[in-house]
């Protein structure tokens, strides 16, 4: 009991001295929570089981109040089901006590009386559901913060005044925030265009080709250009190309914290995106689809507590009790970052700033990434807390409405395309249209293809010049970087019909955790490239084709879970009850099978493992005849019962085998005479479950005559 | 003669004298037998027996008839609110002609002894027979002086009249081995006791082949070499426990009660011919061997007996 209340304190300093540990209360709880579990487990006092319960109690109504899932709520429900369980249990244990003799426990009333518990509950709980205005106002935030938004965000524990402003100005003496403006400054770390170069490797410069001129008038001609209008452009402001020259090697990063661009506070393995390009050319990806220029989304700004918080417009915050219930509070730190591009994830709902409440900070560009338009980049130190969305899947829905009969891909060589086209079909030819079609494709990707960004096999084959190049040599070799690895699985979605787009932005590496931040550094390396496909209704989806990298976590209702596997459920379900069923009738006949296959086997065994292999079969074959024997009696009085209604020798032998028992187990003998043997064998095959029922069946006859 | 021949002729000498004590003493009391053999139980335990029963029901003619198959001094004292310690354990009386001190010794100083109504005399008097039953002596005027090493008390109590009574304290409860309630014959039992009577019947314990108290303590002595498995220790130990943990009970069985209820079962295995106890001996005689001691919430304690026996598992052969 000591031990179990001061392991987690123990613990704590341990994990202290190594960069971790926890804060008092979370020690507080954790020790009290140990501490009602010994009791619970080691105590045989009606008193201090009492006591455990009470702790059980405010420990799950605590965490219950505290916590932002919803299913902290189950939790608590589940704990009063067990508590009225118990209740009822106790209360029938003393009605059986009082009426000891002859009266069986009472299960069903005890199941009948927890049912009706239950429903007494949902029927009051329904009826007083959002009427009381306190309980509205508790489900929204109940223990207050400094500044974080749940228990988990170590942000909340910063406490107030001391937060990341204040560590990052102490640390950094030219830190001067968001407010702050650093027209005047001059930088030479790399811009986000420099980092996917350094990474991904400069683009190819293509030999300019010359051709004869046709002479047309100039307003016959039709510029290539024409398709973007500069406006469109400079809404991305970049090209992505895929046929790039080998990266430099670099040297293995030694210090995290110095050379990371940037940290991520929450959930490892988030793709992060900074750049969106939805057309394709054969060699680039770039932003050609866009129109009207420059509507950028336009941004509401909303007043939570005391902090403005800013989303895209026509998010429905106002709908719900909280914005932080059932979503991802998570935040960013900026350091040597050099773009005015914030990378965020896929749905991101809300974002802050401390102290920023004018909504012109920030724009939304037309590919749909956060930005702080006007500047050169996002300022140093600056903390972008963010309450993003889980991506639902529950959306996929629209994908087989949404997606159209396909495309061919002309802007590339005829090999390219065709080998493009044979692997979507092997891939997902023959399933149906939709979601699984998506995912075979990237299985295919990530199963059949390896992941090398160093392109050992470029060297050989450089023959940049032709079109397509990159591509062919992916789609020959099956292996390249992550940027083909996104590009092939977007002309093969687009192929079968769905409309894809790249994306270009960071990876929040697992292997990169700062475990005493308790944050991700973003490094150049982590650097990468997916892609995203439309679901319908401008809701993207990412998804991950390159192995190596974890795919993005997606969530949905376990309604609509069900839904999706509701055949395999059912056949499932089908074939259990149907299996249970057949067991459960045929068991008489399965036991008897199993005792008659497993009987020459009995002459094997010494005396006492034949006796505790009938007492276990006769055990067995009572229960089947619907006479089990319970704990208290012992098996010759239980016996005993049927001795008048068996057959003469048989009961003869069964008194035998009960006498050779006794003496066997209580009368310290070791070895039985062969009547006594051969009186075991006797009841193994002759007491039988028909023979028992049959003696059960004549007992309740005579009792009625 | 080997040990085994031994062995033998102990147990059929035993199963001769349990037998003739079992006719004898169901000659007297009919139709009880099976109250009779819980009877034999408790003497081969060496345990004292209170009967707890309406007058008439035979208490007293079976407390003769045990002392008369023995060939066993019996005595007998009627409890009253008067009755002093020293009726009941002797005194020392100066002798003016001697001019000694002279022992004269009580009722204690028998083999058997019935205490009849021991409920109606004081907790004084019900204490000066503590030690007489705890230990088989008692101490008088600072002498401690041995009783028979068979010394047996049955002492009865009438349940319904409560007026005046004295209800026995736990600690003399304790020291019983076990509790009785012999109640009413059956009607061939009845027909039976009419008959005898009008017959004019000879006492049928007293002829015959006779019972010494030698072999009284011979058969007490066999008793404590049954075996006891260590199963059905650990079974009995589960069983006090239970006694000790439920919720219906004020006051659990002690050691001394596990003790007993122990010896009892073993003489218990001896009236079944056996040389070792199985928990059907446990069982058989939890009832008047616990009942005795267990003080309970209000309920009646074969109530929660039954309850104990029906949730402690019973040793199986597995």
């Amino acid at each position: 009991m000591t031990a179990s209340v001061a392991t987690p304190w123990i613990t704590n300093l341990v994990a202290k001295q190594f960069g971790n540990g926890n804060v008092l209360e979370i020690i507080m709880l954790t020790s009290l929570g140990w501490g009602s579990l010994a009791i619970a487990l080691l105590s045989f006092q009606f008193r201090t089981l009492s006591l455990s319960v009470v702790c059980s109690g405010f420990l799950t109504l605590f965490a219950t109040f505290i916590s932002d899932s919803p299913i902290a709520l189950w939790f608590s429900l589940v704990w009063g089901i067990l508590c009225l369980w118990w209740l009822v249990n106790n209360y029938w244990a003393q009605v059986e006590t009082v009426t000891a003799v002859g009266i069986q426990p009472a299960r069903f009333q005890r199941i009948a009386f927890t049912l009706f518990g239950c429903a007494i509950f949902l029927v009051g709980a329904s009826l007083v559901a959002g009427r009381i205005p306190v309980i509205r106002k508790l489900q929204t935030e109940l223990m207050p913060t400094s500044g974080g938004t749940t228990g988990k965000d170590s942000a909340a524990r910063s406490g107030v005044g001391n937060g990341d402003a204040l560590i990052a100005a102490k640390k950094h003496a030219t830190s001067f925030g968001a407010v702050e403006t650093d027209v005047f400054l001059d930088s030479e770390e790399p811009s986000l265009f420099d980092v996917f170069s350094d990474e991904f490797g400069e683009p190819m410069k293509k030999p300019e080709r010359v051709e004869r001129a046709q002479a047309l008038s100039p307003q016959d001609v039709k510029s290539e250009k024409g398709k973007f209008t500069e406006a469109n452009r400079s809404a991305s402001g970049s090209e992505f190309s895929i046929e790039r020259e080998l990266p430099e090697e670099r040297k293995p990063v030694d210090d995290l914290v110095a050379e990371s661009l940037m940290f991520w506070q929450g959930e490892s393995g988030t793709h992060l995106a900074a750049q969106r390009f939805s057309h394709f050319d054969g060699s680039n990806w770039s932003n050609a689809e866009v129109s009207p220029p420059a509507s950028a989304r336009p941004i509401e700004c909303t007043i939570i507590g005391k902090q403005s918080w800013f989303g895209p417009s026509g998010t429905s915050v106002q709908n719900s009790i909280s914005p932080f219930v059932d979503a991802l509070p998570e935040a960013i730190k900026f350091t040597r970052y050099r773009s005015p591009t914030i990378p965020t994830r896929q749905g991101v709902q809300l974002w802050c700033i401390d102290q920023i409440d004018r909504q012109d900070f920030f724009a939304i560009s037309l590919d749909g990434c956060l930005q702080m338009p006007d500047r050169e980049h996002v300022p140093d130190y600056t903390v972008v807390r963010m309450i993003n969305s889980r991506i639902d899947l529950e959306r996929l829905e629209d994908l087989v409405r949404n997606c159209s009969p396909g495309k061919s891909h002309r802007e590339l060589t005829d090999d390219c395309r065709l080998e493009l086209n044979r692997l979507a079909h092997d891939y997902a030819g023959n399933l149906p249209r939709g979601w699984q079609q998506v995912q075979s494709i990237l299985s295919g990707l990530r199963t059949q293809f390896v992941l090398d960004r160093a392109r050992e096999f470029a060297l050989s084959d450089s023959t940049g010049d032709s079109e397509s190049w990159a591509l062919n040599q992916f789609l020959q070799h099956h292996r390249g970087p992550d940027y083909l690895f996104a590009t092939a699985a977007a002309l093969m979605l687009d192929h079968l019909g769905y409309r894809t787009r790249l994306v270009a932005g960071f990876y929040a590496n697992p292997k990169h955790h700062v475990a005493r931040e308790a944050e991700i550094a973003i490094l150049p390396s982590d650097a990468h490239a997916w892609l995203e496909i439309d679901v319908g209704h401008g809701y993207w989806i990412p998804l991950e084709p390159s192995p190596g990298y974890r795919a993005p976590q997606y969530t949905a209702s376990i309604w609509y879970r069900m839904k999706q596997h509701r055949w395999a459920i059912a056949m499932w379900t089908l074939t259990v009850s149907a299996t249970t069923l057949c067991l459960y009738l045929l068991r008489g006949l399965l036991i008897e099978w199993i005792s008659w296959v497993a009987f020459p086997a009995l002459f094997l065994l010494n005396d006492r493992l034949r006796i505790t292999w009938l007492t276990w079969l006769l055990d067995i074959r009572c229960q089947l005849a619907g006479v089990p024997r319970t704990k208290g009696t012992v098996l010759r009085e239980h016996l005993n019962r049927f001795r008048t209604c068996l057959q003469s020798d048989l009961a003869e032998q069964v008194h035998l085998y009960l006498e050779s028992a006794d003496r066997m187990w209580f009368g310290g003998v070791k070895n039985l005479p062969k009547s006594d043997q051969a009186a075991i064998a006797r009841v193994w095959q002759g007491l039988t479950t028909r023979e028992l029922r049959r003696g059960n069946r004549q007992m309740s006859e005579g009792q009625l005559a | 003669m080997s040990a085994i021949e031994e062995q033998i002729s102990i147990s059929s000498n035993c199963k001769h004298s349990i037998d003739l004590l079992r006719l004898r003493l169901n000659q007297v009391l009919l139709g009880k037998a099976d109250r009779m053999e819980l009877v034999i139980a408790c003497l081969l335990a060496g345990g004292h027996l209170l009967l707890d029963d309406l007058p008439g029901l035979g208490k007293t003619t079976l407390a003769k008839a045990i002392a008369r198959c023995f060939g066993a001094k019996f005595a007998r004292i009627q409890c009253t609110p008067d009755l002093l310690p020293t009726d009941v354990t002797g005194f020392n009386m100066f002798n003016q002609k001697t001019r000694e001190f002279e022992f004269h010794p009580g009722p204690v100083f028998s083999d058997i002894l019935l205490a009849d109504e021991i409920n109606r005399t004081t907790p004084r008097t019900q204490s000066a027979m503590f030690e007489a039953m705890a230990e088989r002596q008692v101490t008088i005027d600072g002498e401690s002086r041995p009783l028979s090493p068979v010394f047996f008390v049955i002492a009865t109590q009438n349940p319904i009249e409560s007026h005046g009574a004295y209800p026995l304290p736990e600690a003399q409860l304790d020291r019983f081995a076990m509790k009785l309630e012999i109640g009413y014959p059956d009607r061939a039992a009845q027909l039976a006791i009419l008959n005898q009577v009008e017959l004019q019947r000879h006492d049928t314990t007293a002829g015959g082949e006779s019972l010494s108290l030698t072999k009284l303590r011979e058969l007490q002595s066999h008793v404590q070499e049954i075996r006891v498995a260590p199963a059905v220790q650990e079974y009995l130990v589960d069983l006090c426990e239970a006694t000790r943990t439920h919720e219906s009970v004020t006051l659990g069985l002690s050691p001394r009660g596990m003790l007993i209820w122990q010896r009892v079962a073993r003489a218990w295995a001896l009236l079944q011919n056996r040389d070792f106890v199985i928990p059907d001996d446990i069982q058989a005689v939890a009832k008047p061997v616990v009942g005795v001691r267990l003080i309970t919430r209000g309920l009646p304690a074969s109530n929660v007996i039954e309850s104990i026996l029906k949730e402690v598992e019973a040793p199986s052969y597995r």
